[in-house]
């Protein structure tokens, strides 16, 4: 196994708990990690990323919404005023109707930001799987990848296990896929 | 104390939770299910063939004729949409409440509004005499120079019933992105590939979840007004008209509340056959079809307030016109629907005041598809009772079925039933992620009430 090609260790925790504690303790040596599991909840969202960077996908919505809205408003402005149909005696620009198509479209580029955001920020789609993803973390298990140098493995290996991983395995960037390093 | 729904998830393990949500997906379909897919698309044949003897002989076929010329079609049109309604409301405003139940039924309503609105959006195209036309409706630039009328609420309704379907499609398409990878995992062959490009690369990471919390809750939030606005807009179809029995203030808040009511109803016409067949008795519990009974109750209420306050208001305004309109409506020619209407809609539900219908299976299914019966009469009755008796007696005129029309409605019925048995034979029909979340927070609080010696002995053991 060629020594380049080693990028860091994974574990593997049946427990919830254990993990969120290996995770939190892995966290604050400084070192990058990677976790995985099949829940995605709050709670441990908070726990685990309190300090998380600015999460661009709230400001992308409202700026999504935003350019929704005043195009809505351009545009229903600017074809009334190009097709001057009279109708019922309503003024050309009838902005209390247009308000409607405004919030919809509010609504419509907003949500197109929000998801846009949400696959940009989590780098989706990826057409392949990281090295350190293993199936039983979309079942029952929560894995935690490590990344680092060879010499440090070993003592990484032995605090997982006392951590009470199941099973702690080295990952080498195999050439059928490649590993997504986390960039915090 | 906590509810015992609360914790009753903790029995299960996450891997039994994937197995039983997974195993209707990775499992041949059975005869049961063929045979349901079948009738389906006979249904959809016998509208298909209806709408083409529309298309080839002309609108005459179908019952639309002055002065009725709303009928069946766009009975339908509010009727589907209604259904689509509570779909995303109840999956968006449970979740903003963090309601325990909503895991039970959040996917198979979802998958509901959409296959619902794409149903619903048949009807406007279905009505038009050249369909193929359909397209004029959208703004878009023309060799004729002329733009739509952004004043009219059926151009209001296009925008927001394209709208509603596009976000829904997001909501619940991103929300399936978890469980697909589980199935992407699980699976072998081409459902691999086709679970592989679905499941985007999802591997669960922080990375990955933390932006998939705050786009859920974000979508969660956007379409819940939404919701309101669309059938507001529907409603405005009649209510912005001058005819008496449509042009009322109260109609977008009843119209609103008669969609919540109806798609409620839908949903529990859908989820207690999917619960039977495909053996969810452990995840979609009595307790879960029991609140939803009870919100059933309160729509309920407001629609039949509503019926009441039309009345009312009919007259108290004095107006002959509006009081003829009402009176011909329970007892006109159209009097049969009216009736069968009120009591589907405002006495049937009653029923769910007793403890025992409402944990009955066979009472939830039958007084749920009476309310559809009931939803569909009502749209019928405004609509039609309307268009026959306006302003001048010597302009009324009657509508009659016809059985081009009947096709249709059976067409749609089947279509709808299609997409959705396709739905829960390719896709998780519970979200496995929020059910797993659930567990965990069971087994966290059994543990926690446990070491306070707050939980009896058996309840533990169970847990």
């Amino acid at each position: 196994m060629p020594p380049d090609y080693f990028v860091g260790v994974c574990a593997s925790f049946a427990d919830q708990k254990l993990w969120r504690a290996a995770t939190l303790a892995a966290q604050d040596s400084g070192q990058a990690i990677e976790a995985y599991g099949p829940v995605a909840d709050e709670a441990t969202m908070r726990l685990l990323r309190p300090h998380s960077p600015q999460n661009p996908v709230r400001l992308w919505t409202l700026l999504g919404g935003m350019f929704g809205g005043f195009a809505a408003f351009a545009m229903t402005i600017w074809m009334s005023r190009d097709w001057p149909l009279v109708v019922g005696g309503k003024p050309i620009v009838s902005w209390p109707p247009f308000i409607c198509i405004c919030f919809e479209m509010t609504v419509l580029f907003a949500s197109f930001a929000c998801m846009g955001s949400f696959l940009a920020y989590a780098r989706l789609p990826q057409l392949t799987l990281p090295a350190a993803y293993r199936p039983e973390f979309a079942v029952d298990h929560f894995g935690l990848f490590i990344a680092c140098a060879p010499p440090e493995a070993e003592r990484w290996q032995q605090q997982l296990t006392a951590e009470g991983a199941q099973q702690v395995w080295r990952i080498e960037n195999q050439p059928r896929g490649r590993l997504a390093l986390p960039t915090f | 104390m906590p509810l015992r729904s609360e914790i009753e998830p903790a029995r299960f393990t996450l891997r039994e939770v994937s197995d039983e949500i997974l195993r209707p997906v990775e499992a041949p379909p059975s005869m049961r299910y063929l045979l349901g897919l079948a009738f389906s698309l006979l249904c959809v044949a016998i509208g298909v063939a209806a709408w083409g003897r529309q298309l080839y002989i002309g609108m005459g076929v179908s019952g639309v004729a002055w002065p009725v010329m709303w009928a069946m079609y766009i009975t339908c049109f509010v009727f589907w949409i209604g259904i689509a309604h509570s779909g995303t409301l109840i999956s968006a405003i449970l979740y903003l409440f963090r309601a325990k139940f909503r895991p039970s039924f959040s996917r198979a309503s979802e998958a509901m509004t959409i296959f619902a609105i794409a149903t619903a959006g048949l009807f406007p195209i279905l009505h038009l005499g050249r369909a193929w036309r359909f397209y004029w409706v959208f703004p878009y630039p023309n060799e004729r120079r002329i733009w739509v009328n952004f004043r009219s609420p059926l151009v209001l309704d296009i925008f927001a019933i394209s709208t509603y379907l596009t976000v829904s499609l997001i909501f619940w398409y991103l929300g399936m992105v978890p469980d697909f990878a589980e199935l992407r995992d699980r699976a072998l062959g081409w459902r691999r590939t086709l679970y592989g490009v679905l499941s985007l690369g999802w591997v669960g990471s922080l990375r990955q979840k933390a932006p998939f919390l705050k786009l859920y809750i974000l979508l969660a939030g956007l379409a819940t007004p939404l919701v309101l606005s669309v059938h507001t807009m529907v409603s405005w179809d009649f209510a912005l008209s001058l005819l008496p029995g449509w042009h009322e203030e109260i109609f977008p808040p009843y119209f609103v509340a008669g969609a919540i009511f109806s798609g409620l109803a839908m949903v529990l016409t859908l989820v207690i056959p999917l619960r039977h067949f495909f053996h969810f008795e452990k995840h979609i519990t009595m307790d879960h079809l029991e609140a939803l009974a009870k919100l059933i109750i309160l729509t309920s209420s407001i629609v039949a307030y509503s019926y009441a306050s039309e009345y009312f208001t009919a007259w108290y305004s004095g107006d002959t016109y509006e009081r003829t309109a009402y009176f011909l409506r329970a007892f006109g020619h159209y009097w049969k629907p009216f009736w069968l209407m009120s009591v589907c809609n405002v006495l049937v539900p009653l029923l769910f005041f007793f403890r025992r219908v409402r944990r009955s299976l066979v009472g939830l299914l039958v007084v749920s598809i009476l309310i559809n019966v009931g939803m569909f009469l009502e749209r019928l009755v405004i609509i039609v009772t309307t268009l026959a008796y306006s302003f001048d007696p010597g302009s009324w005129g009657l509508w009659h079925l016809t059985w081009v029309e009947a096709g249709i409605v059976i067409g749609s019925f089947g279509w709808f039933m299609t997409l959705f048995l396709l739905f829960v034979q390719f896709a998780p029909s519970l979200p496995m992620a929020e059910v797993k979340r659930d567990v965990l927070e069971a087994k966290d609080m059994v543990a926690t009430l446990s070491a306070a010696h707050l939980l009896s002995e058996e309840t533990v053991h169970a847990a």
